[in-house]
C-alpha cells in the first residue's frame, strides 16, 4: 500500500473514535477525551515524522505513551469503566515495547524495527478500539434493541426489577 | 398535577442538570488541559520548525 494511503485511512480511523464520541446521544467527556488525546499522539507523530528521520523521530513516543497512561489512569480513578483501564493497560503494554525496542536498536538488531512499527500500529489500533467502545457497544444495542427477535431481550433487560 | 408531584418534577430536572454542567466540566478541563500539553510541545519543536522554514 501507498505510504501516503496509508497515512489518510490512519488519520481517518484515528478520527473515528472521536467524530463517533461528540456525535453520540449520551456524550460521556472521558470518552472524547481520551479519544482527542490519541488524536493528538497521532497528528504529534507525524509532525515528528516530518521534521526528523527514523528512528529519531521515535524518541519521544515513549514520553507520549508514558504521559497518555498517566492520563488514563486517572480519568479510570475518577470514574471506572472497564474500557479505561484495558487503554491504561495497552498503554503500558506500548511503554514495554518501546523498552524493548530501544534496547534491541542499541544493541544493533535492525530487524527489531519493522516488528516495532507492526506492533506499535496493532496496539494503536487497539486503543482506538477501546476508546470508541462506549459508543460502539451504545449503537450495537440499540440497533440489536430494534430488531424483534431482541427486541424482547433488551426491552425486559432494561425494565425495572 | 398537584404541588407535591411538580416539586418532585422539579427536583428531578435539577438533578439532570447538574449531571450535564459536571459532564461539560469535566470536558471543558479536558479540552484546557490537552491545549496545555499540545503548547508545551509546540514550544519544544518551535526551533525545529523555524528552521524547517529557513527563520532561524
Amino acid at each position: 500500500m501507498a505510504p501516503d494511503l496509508q497515512i489518510l485511512l490512519w488519520g481517518l480511523a484515528a478520527s473515528a473514535p472521536l467524530g463517533l464520541n461528540l456525535i453520540a446521544k449520551r456524550r460521556d467527556a472521558d470518552a472524547a477525551g481520551l479519544s482527542a488525546m490519541l488524536l493528538a499522539t497521532w497528528c504529534v507523530g507525524r509532525v515528528l515524522g516530518m521534521l526528523y528521520t527514523v528512528p529519531e523521530s521515535m524518541t519521544l513516543y515513549p514520553v507520549e505513551d508514558a504521559f497518555c497512561g498517566g492520563v488514563a489512569f486517572v480519568a479510570w480513578r475518577s470514574r471506572r469503566a472497564w474500557w479505561k483501564a484495558a487503554l491504561c493497560g495497552l498503554f503500558v503494554l506500548q511503554c514495554c515495547l518501546h523498552a524493548a525496542f530501544w534496547a534491541a536498536w542499541g544493541a544493533g538488531s535492525r530487524q527489531a524495527l519493522l516488528f516495532y512499527v507492526a506492533a506499535n500500529n496493532l496496539l494503536f489500533a487497539l486503543e482506538l478500539l477501546a476508546a470508541s467502545w462506549g459508543v460502539l457497544s451504545h449503537v450495537a444495542v440499540s440497533a440489536l434493541g430494534r430488531l424483534p427477535v431482541f427486541a424482547r431481550v433488551f426491552h425486559s433487560a432494561r425494565a425495572p426489577p | 398535577m398537584t404541588l407535591k408531584e411538580e416539586l418532585a418534577e422539579l427536583r428531578r430536572e435539577l438533578t439532570e442538570l447538574k449531571g450535564q454542567v459536571s459532564e461539560v466540566r469535566r470536558f471543558q478541563s479536558w479540552v484546557m488541559g490537552g491545549l496545555a500539553v499540545l503548547g508545551v510541545i509546540g514550544v519544544f519543536l518551535a526551533d525545529k520548525f523555524k528552521k524547517l522554514m529557513g527563520l532561524g
